[in-house]
């Protein structure tokens, strides 16, 4: 009998961890005490936060819900190098002689909870005066007395919390972009503030207007409104008019130069109006239209300027401590200090901190994050090894080529960092339209002026010139697109996927071909139990479960943890608490344990030939179908023969297939990029139904940003991926569509990132993008019909331009309802 | 009537200082972070031991 993984891996979930609510691992699970934690740190902490007397922690955890995330892999840094000076000078900033401040990224900040703890800090380290989390970006800042406490110790007990802090890098840009966002929520609230005074005003002119007023009180209200309307024209528009220009100065039409002409010749109008003393003043209609254009600009580029920059990337994937090797000495050292040439100890489990050549030492490598090869690496004395790469094995020793933005993964992320920058933000189709209606608005204007100073003179022209560039203020088309965008984005995150950027959703609906990785991806992206078999003449499923679960619990070796939790779940968590008296690891090959002289094995086939053969037909056959899938069997031995065999592999997400096949059939271009070997590869194709030529295997981050690329400069493309290996092809894709449990790199250059849901989350976002491209186009032909209907009337001298300046806002109104009612998102598709 | 000579001016001012509130908050920086603060207030307990 079989069973599939991945299935059952989805049903009944282990405890939760007291900590921090993440499922606990099986290995972990301790039947006699009532509290379980997913790791030491979470046990070390929920300690520590008893101790201290802030055990409020877990009650506002959970009014606010815990994080989803994996745990941060666990440090033994003692933070030594964060005391290097060389550190400090970079990343301390001197507030005056005792008092420095300083940042750090938290990237397990998920929930409130974490928010109190962290600025917790100055009540339990003396020293600490200040630390303010900024929850959006994830990190805090302290303010600390130099003399008093030490930046190692500050750092220790952040690590301490369960908050591994890195010192933070913000982007080089990400300055301007701050500076500059204050400067638009100044000019947005000043509109706000004018344009409603003068629209209040305005009421008071519109009535005078059809019921009669004393010229004194007429006159007093205009130049009031004048009064008001001044920091808008000459503050809050200045954007406009700045667009508007540089658009001119490379010859092409900006959709602002309309907007420019019908706020200064609005303004004028009115001006030379309130001077004369008549009774046309547009004041209330040039603030509203300033305001409301401000404010649907900014809707739209909320959620952008997520960019970070290489360097800081940098540190989430590789440590920013190093322990190098003087004189048989070890001593940490902050990794920019580090130079080719020199010695670094790296244990088992750490991750690598440079490039360089394996000096001491033999062991296996997890080079997932640089190749997305699913398999550990064997390496021995004299080999290539590269930063960011896990030591799975035992401690080595290696010599030092290249270090941070030298090393192999260093100059990824800087293609990453630069493939995303490249990315055209130009061809938003309101720009597109706009260039035409530009053109049309300003050659109607301008025969229109002509015509009626010909027929009866320069004053009823300018009326009606000034009535048709009112009525045709692209303040719909403004708005349009904008506003459905925002929509859509909004829609989008309530289902769990984060669009970054409005044109992204244009974009998308451009795609045609759609690149997916495989490990991670299309797969889980780690080592599970794909099937198991036992031999049911000799054991029962329930014995094999358990003798496995305890053999395994003292393996390191990823295909043992994925054993054990697979028996874990398998019986529900109902697990053997004994233990047999010695249990023993045998590096590559298993696990061996005696009691009463019988041996029981788990581990390779190569190493329990012996016993297999002497085993049922049926399980030798089955090894042998597992060996020709690239799947590693793993065999239970009890007495002297194989009675249960395991068979380890990256399973296939439950809803790949479905995916694949429903974009196929919606004739989507689907291929397949992955680092994996290729018979791997080749086996993952034929699941999903993919013809093999579309599968591509063995490929190197590069050749992937090479593949991309190419296919990018004739027509776009989509790619979707989760590792580090992605990224700088998600960066040179249209459209790159980031999976949740991928790394941050690659988050941080999708366009898109799928946060829950998994793969099925792309049939929404493609739909939804669709649907929400349609709404906005329907918003567009909308304020194109009212702009013609209002262009004619406004030259035939139908509409003034005071009942033009009240129909304005309702074209406006008909777009916001328009996309109010939209159903884009708004399904999700299972 | 004529009230509304020094009425429309003080409104103005008044408009005027919360408008002058406004740039005061966005220049210290109240609108920077808008995700944290809600998130603070959760933790009602005594701030005066720091």
């Amino acid at each position: 009998m079989s069973s599939t993984a991945s299935t059952a891996l989805q049903e009944n979930p282990a405890p939760a961890c007291e900590h921090c609510g993440l499922r606990v691992p099986s290995s972990r699970i301790n039947c006699k005490a009532e509290k379980q934690f997913c790791c030491g740190g979470c046990e070390y902490v929920y300690g520590i936060i008893n101790g201290l007397g802030l055990a409020q922690f877990y009650s506002i955890k959970q009014q606010t819900g815990a994080g989803t995330s994996e745990p941060a892999a666990p440090r033994v840094s003692e933070f030594a190098h964060f005391a290097d000076p060389a550190f400090a000078e970079r990343y301390v900033v001197n507030l005056s002689d005792s008092v420095a401040e300083i940042k750090f990224s938290l990237d397990s900040i998920y929930c409130a909870a974490c928010v109190w703890l962290v600025e917790k800090l100055p009540n339990v380290l003396p020293g600490v005066r200040e630390a303010r989390v900024d929850f959006g970006r994830k990190n805090v800042k302290i303010v600390f007395d130099r003399k008093r406490v030490e930046l190692p110790k500050i750092a220790q007990t952040l690590n301490s919390f369960g908050y591994c802090p890195r010192p933070y890098v913000p982007a080089q840009r990400l300055g301007a972009a701050e500076a500059e966002n204050k400067q638009s929520l100044l000019r947005l609230g000043v509109a706000g503030v004018c344009a409603g005074n003068s629209m209040m005003i305005a009421v008071s002119l519109y009535q005078g207007y059809f019921s009669g007023m004393e010229q004194k009180y007429q006159s007093f209200m205009q130049w009031i409104s004048l009064l008001v309307s001044l920091p808008v024209v000459f503050y809050s528009a200045v954007p406009f008019y700045r667009r508007a220009l540089g658009g001119l100065r490379v010859r092409s039409l900006h959709i602002d130069l309309p907007i420019s002409l019908g706020v200064v010749l609005g303004f004028s109008a009115s001006f030379v109006n309130t001077l004369l003393g008549n009774s046309h003043v547009y004041y209330d209609s040039i603030c509203m239209l300033v305001f409301l254009l401000l404010l649907g600009r900014r809707l739209q580029q909320r959620g952008l300027d997520q960019v970070m920059d290489a360097r800081s990337l940098m540190y989430s994937l590789s440590p920013s401590a190093a322990r190098r090797v003087s004189d048989g000495v070890e001593e940490e050292v902050y990794v920019e200090t580090l130079a080719p040439g020199d010695l670094v100890a790296v244990d088992a489990g750490e991750v690598l901190p440079a490039d360089g050549t394996l000096y001491e030492g033999a062991t296996s490598l997890n080079l997932s994050i640089l190749t997305g090869e699913s398999q550990p690496r064997k390496v021995n004395v004299g080999d290539e090894v590269f930063a960011g790469t896990t030591n799975l094995g035992s401690k080595i020793i290696v010599q030092v080529n290249a270090a941070h933005d030298d090393s192999r993964i260093g100059r990824l992320l800087a293609v990453v960092e630069q493939a995303s920058s490249h990315k055209s933000k130009l061809t938003e189709i309101t720009d597109r339209v706009g260039a035409y209606f530009v053109a049309a608005v300003l050659l109607l204007g301008a025969a229109t002026f002509v015509y009626w100073t010909l027929k009866s003179g320069a004053l009823t022209a300018m009326d009606r010139t000034l009535a048709l560039l009112i009525v045709t203020c692209p303040c719909a088309l403004g708005l349009a697109a904008p506003l459905s965008l925002s929509a859509g984005i909004h829609r989008a995150a309530s289902r769990g996927i984060l669009i970054k950027g409005s044109d992204v959703i244009e974009r998308l609906s451009r795609v045609r071909t759609f690149f997916f990785d495989k490990t991670g991806t299309l797969t889980y992206g780690s080592a599970q139990v794909t099937s198991f078999y036992f031999d049911d003449a000799l054991v029962d499923e329930v014995q094999v479960l358990r003798i496995a679960e305890i053999l395994e619990r003292v393996s390191q070796h990823p295909a043992g943890r994925a054993i054990r939790g697979f028996a874990a779940e398998k019986l529900s968590g109902d697990l053997d608490g004994r233990s047999f008296d010695s249990v023993l690891e045998i590096p590559g090959k298993g696990v061996e344990a005696r009691s009463n002289e019988i041996a029981t094995r788990i581990g390779s086939s190569t190493w329990l030939n012996d016993s297999l053969k002497r085993s049922k037909l049926e399980l030798r056959d089955k090894v042998q179908q597992m060996l020709g899938d690239g799947e590693s069997p793993v065999l239970l031995e009890v007495g002297d023969r194989v009675v249960g065999v395991f068979s380890i592999g990256d399973a296939l997400r439950e809803d790949s297939p479905k995916v694949l096949q429903h974009l196929a059939k919606k004739g989507y271009c689907l291929e397949i990029l992955s680092g994996d070997v290729k018979e791997v590869v080749a086996q993952v194709a034929n699941d999903l139904d993919l013809p093999l030529e579309r599968a591509h295997g063995e490929l190197s981050p590069e050749s992937k940003y090479e593949i991309v690329s190419a296919v990018q400069r004739s027509f776009p493309c989509a790619m979707i991926g989760d590792g580090v290996n992605d990224a700088a092809a998600l960066g040179a894709a249209e459209v790159g569509i980031g999976m949740s449990s991928g790394a941050e790199a690659c988050l941080r250059s999708a366009d898109v990132y799928i946060a829950k849901n998994g793969l099925s989350a792309l049939l929404t976002l493609i739909e939804g993008a669709a649907q929400t491209m349609a709404v906005v186009r329907r918003n567009i032909a909308v304020s194109l019909v009212y702009n013609v209907l209002g262009a004619t009337g406004a030259i035939m001298g139908y509409v003034s331009p005071l009942v033009a300046a009240v129909l304005m806002p309702l074209s406006s109104l008909s777009v916001v309802l328009s996309t109010v009612f939209s159903r884009a998102f708004t399904r999700e598709i299972q | 009537m004529d009230i509304v000579f020094v009425l429309l001016p003080f409104a103005l001012l008044f408009a005027g200082v919360g408008a002058g509130a406004y740039i005061w908050a966005v220049k210290r920086g109240q609108f920077d972070d808008l995700e944290t603060p809600p998130l603070r207030i959760l933790s009602d307990d005594e701030e005066s031991k720091s």
